[in-house]
């Protein structure tokens, strides 16, 4: 009997728990050399050469197309080319590490441990973890910073050591993600109140939500050296990435934010806080968006929005509104937020002046569209509001010119005739729903992927490697 | 020291004919060319011959009709002689041949031939002849199951739980009792109260009395014995008083000499040689050459081997997992009564015996409920005897019935353990095949009930690793109608149930704690696995009514200690599967195993071993929970302080989780 050596399919991804083959490079029963490519196989990130990691003859039996498990057989090789009738016997070579599958001999005994993990069946799709389930200190830990728990969603069983990680790092290592600014001073304005001469005065006390809000506005005032930068854009671009868009993310406040978020990233100045002649740079891009709809102030923060795709932004908004209407919130501070979007268009307030919020650095603001004297065309002021301790006017004068060229572009998108794809139809970006658009060097290429529901999508270079 | 002569034999009036000379001189030929081979070294292991006594089995073979069942037991030489005439599959057994009835792997005392069974405990033969019998009555034959003890049995309790219930339930039972007045060397004079004959009639039980000094008059007396057994459905009694020539086994004869001697004198064989010369020394040389032939063709035949014995253990590798859906929602004593229902009704032949399992009580845990109502007969209370319980069983499942036997409290096991250990799970193997024994035992153990030390315990361990035997243990997590279902369509072999007290009134459930989900694998008898994502930090292996316990703690260990733990609940403890255990372990390199009974020698000493010799290496650090090492006291608080439950299994699992 000849001597068949099976061959495992490297775990490449790790979140990957199958492979898609792609091409075979080698006819079954051919001779292929060590290192020669075999297969050619596709993971959900990318597609990638498999090598042959012997010499030998290639049996196979999967067809292009199949989705074999991470680590079970994806050919025999033998020295032989005659196909070898056991191919079930457990002749199984180690688990492959680093990508590369290693062979080794059976070996009954020593391989023993081995063989569970490769026959070690991949878990089975259809089980579903659902909502997160936090221990007691996770929980308290959530509590603490504000998060959303939502954030954990089909991650488990979640314990403190998960959302230290989310929020970056071990509590010995990173400052608090809000430190709240010492001051010797009361939390409210700096100087002392002067009543207005001979005028009586009746004494209210302000809301415990008032008097919290204050304190957290306060603290960011005191601690910034607040200056402000303010944009006119077109309102077509907005309308046009609203309708175009649609029911995914047809919300112009998400689609701002949505871009501020990618934007931020490459002015981490902007998402960040001073502290002591220090920058303080956050790494993740956590938006709070000021609502006010008549119950108060609050801030719910859109989590790690620089990495979701606008259809999630947009229905975290929707969500976040329900919930401040139902007076659901949970979150009830300003704190845990690493930027904050405030959109007062709905009021028809075209131009304001917005308040830095505790442990950040620049606030973006919206104003409502208006039509300057002699145009037809709408505009609406971006208005942002930044500490000039850390970033300086003409920063904050190209982060909003370029937010502002992003949110044109979606006209842009919109108003270009459909690419020649393939299928037919207009070739989007699976996640952020851009078009292919010719003037964007960012956007020449939507890279084919699979999709978490396992159908076929296209990702833009933006959503696919982030803003670099 | 020497036993005086108590009593010589009676006057003899042998009446033996040319051909009754022929059936009993094989067998006395037989048996001492066993001696000789013994002697030769031939043989293995010790025999008991019945040379004196061989016209007993003569006498019932007479009477005997096809379909009539034997049980005999370790002096069972003459006994299969005179029912199969089987001399060649006789002497290779005894040879250890593959050409043997039993193709040598039962021997002297276990053969197994057409209806013939016999088996060396004292005692124990007789429910299961009981069994058989009742086997006979429901399968409405007009046979009869004999079964053979010595004077010697009649110590066994055993023997009076049959008598009782074969009178009450009017079997078709015939014993044969061979009075040869010694148990083993002791004289029936020091252990022997009051008659024979007395004890049976006590039970309503008719008697009869016969010798094999007058082999004519036996003949005529068993069968008349053995047609009233068989045609009035009552249980027979036949004395017949005889006497042992040679020693019980070998070398242990210090009967006197003189008594020895007057019985040789009156041997109606050698009678028969001394008046009859010619015909006997024809006879006795055709007997010779049957027998030498035999010999000759044993010595030829190979020893017999080593087979693989198909131990029912689940295919190991690789652990194949699915999600567990069950629909069922009901308590798991309804959903264990209706699996017997269903089954009830698509197969005949499952048959339930045990203590109050009779509508309208249904049993002490209402398991059984009215399915005596629904199935007339077929659900029958029996006397408080669990070795009656369970050797009847064993021989309704020799006779082609798939009997149920509830054991009241699984403490109570204990007083099956001869019928589950020296027979139940003997016969498939030592008969070589030729049987199954597809038998239920089911019984509640467990405690946390207040029923202290004799109705609480976890005593299946003692039951557990018997070869040939499978052991399983419900839970909540998964039908228990599925696992009667299985058992009912495949049971080829006895099967222990443990169900555990407290889970009889817990619903079954897939609702397993928030973060973890809930499979199982895809063996007959599910190992249940509830899995967080990701690696866990230790195992927790248990299996029936500790899982509830450990399900809480695992929640506990979450919420308030930050460990995730993984828990793999076999229900399949023997043959056990350690794959999965192992598949987990080697993640978690941590394993803690809870169980309710005694760890010591037990399933998890058993399983820890397992999982080391099978994957060395994977288990790092490994911590048992069991019982205390007392007996479980009275006090409710204090019982339920140290028996394992959450607040134990908590601190066993922060223990075993501080190593690094």
């Amino acid at each position: 009997m000849s001597e068949s050596t099976p061959i495992l399919i490297p775990q490449e991804i790790v979140n990957d728990e199958t492979v898609t083959i792609l091409q075979w490079k080698i006819p079954t029963g051919a001779r292929v050399e060590a290192g020669q490519v075999l297969a050619e196989l596709e993971t959900s990130k990318t597609a990638f050469d498999f090598p042959a990691p012997m010499a030998g003859y290639v049996h196979y039996t999967l067809a292009v197309g199949a989705e074999p498990a991470i680590g079970s057989v994806l050919c025999h090789i033998s020295d032989s080319a005659e196909r070898p009738g056991g191919h079930d016997a457990p002749k199984i070579a180690a688990a492959p590490t680093n990508g590369h599958a290693k062979i080794h001999k059976e070996a009954a005994v020593e391989t023993a441990i081995d063989v569970i993990s490769i026959d070690h069946p991949a878990p089975d799709r259809t089980v579903e973890f659902g909502a997160a389930r936090f221990s007691k200190k996770a929980a308290a830990l959530v509590a603490q910073h504000n998060l959303d728990p939502a954030l954990f969603d089909k991650r488990g069983l979640v314990r403190e050591h998960d959302v230290q990680r989310l929020i970056g790092g071990p509590p010995a290592d990173i400052a608090p993600l809000a430190p709240i600014v010492q001051t010797t001073a009361p939390a409210r304005s700096v100087a002392a109140p002067v009543a207005a001469a001979g005028v009586p005065v009746r004494d209210e006390v302000l809301s415990r939500a008032k008097r919290t809000e204050i304190k957290y506005l306060a603290s960011g005032t005191a601690n910034s050296l607040t200056s402000i930068v303010s944009v006119s854009v077109p309102t077509r671009g907005l309308r046009a990435a609203v309708e175009t868009l649609g029911p995914v993310g047809g919300n112009a406040t998400a689609v701002i934010l949505f871009e501020s978020a990618r934007l931020l990233k490459k002015y981490p100045l902007f998402n960040a806080y001073y502290d002591d002649g220090h920058a303080k740079l956050y790494e993740q891009v956590n938006i709070g968006l000021a609502v006010d709809a008549g119950k108060g102030l609050k801030v719910p923060v859109i989590r790690q929005a620089d990495v979701k795709s606008i259809a999630q932004v947009s229905d975290e908004i929707g969500e976040t509104v329900q919930a401040y209407l139902s007076d659901t919130l949970s979150v009830e501070s300003l704190a845990g937020g690493t930027f904050t979007l405030t959109d007062l268009s709905g009021e028809g307030i075209t131009y304001f002046h917005p308040l830095i919020n505790r442990g950040q650095a620049a606030i973006l603001g919206v104003g409502a569209e208006h039509f300057p004297p002699g145009s037809k065309e709408g505009v609406f002021n971006l208005i942002l509001a930044f500490d000039h301790q850390l970033a300086d006017g003409r920063m904050a004068g190209k982060f909003l010119g370029e937010l502002s060229d992003r949110l044109t572009a979606y006209e842009r998108a919109a108003g270009s005739p459909a690419p020649p794809a393939h299928s037919g139809a207009a070739l989007r970006c699976s996640n952020c729903r851009r078009t292919i658009s010719p003037t964007d060097k960012h956007n020449r290429f939507l890279v084919p992927v699979i999709l978490p529901d396992g159908s076929d999508g296209r990702l833009c270079l933006i959503c696919f490697d982030g803003w670099m | 020291m020497s036993t005086e002569i108590h009593e010589l034999p009676p006057a003899l009036d042998h009446g033996v004919s040319a051909d009754l000379y022929r059936q009993a001189i094989l067998i006395r030929k037989v048996e001492q060319r066993l001696l000789s081979l013994f002697a030769e070294g031939k043989l293995f292991g010790t025999v008991h011959t019945c040379i004196g006594q061989e016209f007993t089995g003569v006498a019932v073979a007479e009477a005997l009709r096809p379909g009539d069942l034997i049980f005999s037991n370790h002096r069972c030489h003459g006994h299969f002689l005179a029912r199969t005439g089987d001399t060649d599959g006789l002497m290779a057994e005894l040879m250890g041949r593959q050409t043997g009835v039993c193709g040598g792997r039962g021997g002297s005392q276990h053969l197994c031939k057409d209806g013939f069974f016999s088996n060396g405990i004292q005692g124990g033969i007789v429910p299961v002849a009981a069994g058989l019998a009742f086997a006979q009555k429901l399968h409405k034959r007009q046979n009869v199951s004999v079964v053979f003890i010595g004077d010697g049995t009649l110590g066994q309790g055993a023997v009076y739980e049959a008598l009782n219930v074969a009178s009450k339930w009017d079997l078709p039972l015939v014993i044969v009792c061979e009075n040869n007045r010694y148990s083993q060397s002791t004289s029936q004079h020091q252990t022997l109260a009051g008659n024979i004959r007395d004890r049976f009639e006590a039970f309503g039980i008719r008697t009869w009395q016969g010798d094999t000094w007058h082999p004519a008059d036996l003949i005529l007396t068993a069968a008349e014995a053995i047609n009233y057994a068989r045609d009035e459905s009552r249980p027979a009694f036949i004395q017949m008083d005889t006497y042992r020539l040679m020693a019980h086994s070998k070398g242990d004869d210090d009967r006197a000499a003189d008594e020895l001697k007057a019985f040789w004198a009156k041997d109606p064989l050698q009678v028969f040689e001394t008046e009859q010369p010619e015909s006997a020394t024809a006879i006795g040389a055709e007997v010779s050459r049957v027998v030498e032939a035999a010999v000759a063709k044993a010595d030829k035949a190979p020893f017999s081997c080593a087979v693989d014995v198909d131990e029912n253990c689940p295919d190991c590798k690789p652990v194949h997992w699915a999600p567990t859906q069950n629909d069922e929602t009901d308590r798991i004593v309804n959903r264990i009564h209706a699996g017997f229902q269903r089954n009830m009704r698509r197969d005949p032949r499952i048959v339930m015996i045990g203590e109050d399992i009779e509508g309208p009580y249904g049993g002490a845990f209402k398991v059984t409920k009215n399915l005596s109502l629904e199935f007339p007969g077929r659900v029958r209370n029996m006397q408080i005897a669990e070795g009656l319980i369970v050797g009847m069983g064993n021989g309704l499942a020799l006779n082609g019935y798939l009997p149920v036997c509830e054991i009241m409290f699984g403490d109570f096991l204990a007083l099956a353990g001869d019928q589950l250990i020296n027979h139940a799970s003997k016969f498939r193997y030592m008969y070589n095949e030729q049987v199954t024994v597809p038998l239920i035992v089911r019984t509640p153990m467990g405690g946390k009930r207040g029923y202290a030390a004799t109705h609480s315990q976890s005593i299946e361990k003692h039951f557990m690793g018997m070869p040939g035997t499978i052991m399983l243990a419900i839970h909540h997590r998964y039908d228990p109608a599925l696992v009667y279902d299985e058992l009912f369509q495949s049971l080829d072999r006895p099967a222990i149930v443990i169900e555990n007290k407290l889970l009889y009134g817990t619903r079954i459930s897939d609702k397993v704690p928030t973060g973890f989900v809930l499979e199982h694998t895809r063996d007959r008898f599910p190992t249940t696995r509830i899995r967080p994502e990701g690696r866990a930090d230790l195992t927790i292996l248990c299996y029936g009514g500790m899982l509830p316990d450990v399900e809480k703690s695992l929640e506990a260990l979450f919420e308030e200690h930050e460990i995730i733990a993984e828990v793999i609940c076999p229900i399949q403890l023997y043959p056990l599967n350690p794959w999965p255990i192992i598949e987990s372990v080697k993640a978690s390199g941590k394993l803690l195993v809870v169980e309710e009974g005694l760890s010591f020698a037990g399933f998890s000493a058993e399983t820890i071993a397992q999982i080391h010799e099978s994957a060395p290496g994977v288990l790092k650090y490994v911590k048992r929970l069991a019982s205390p090492r007392h007996p479980i006291p009275a006090c409710g608080p204090l019982e339920k302080a140290v028996l394992p439950g959450v607040d134990l299994i908590l601190a066993a699992a922060l223990e075993l989780t501080r190593h690094e």
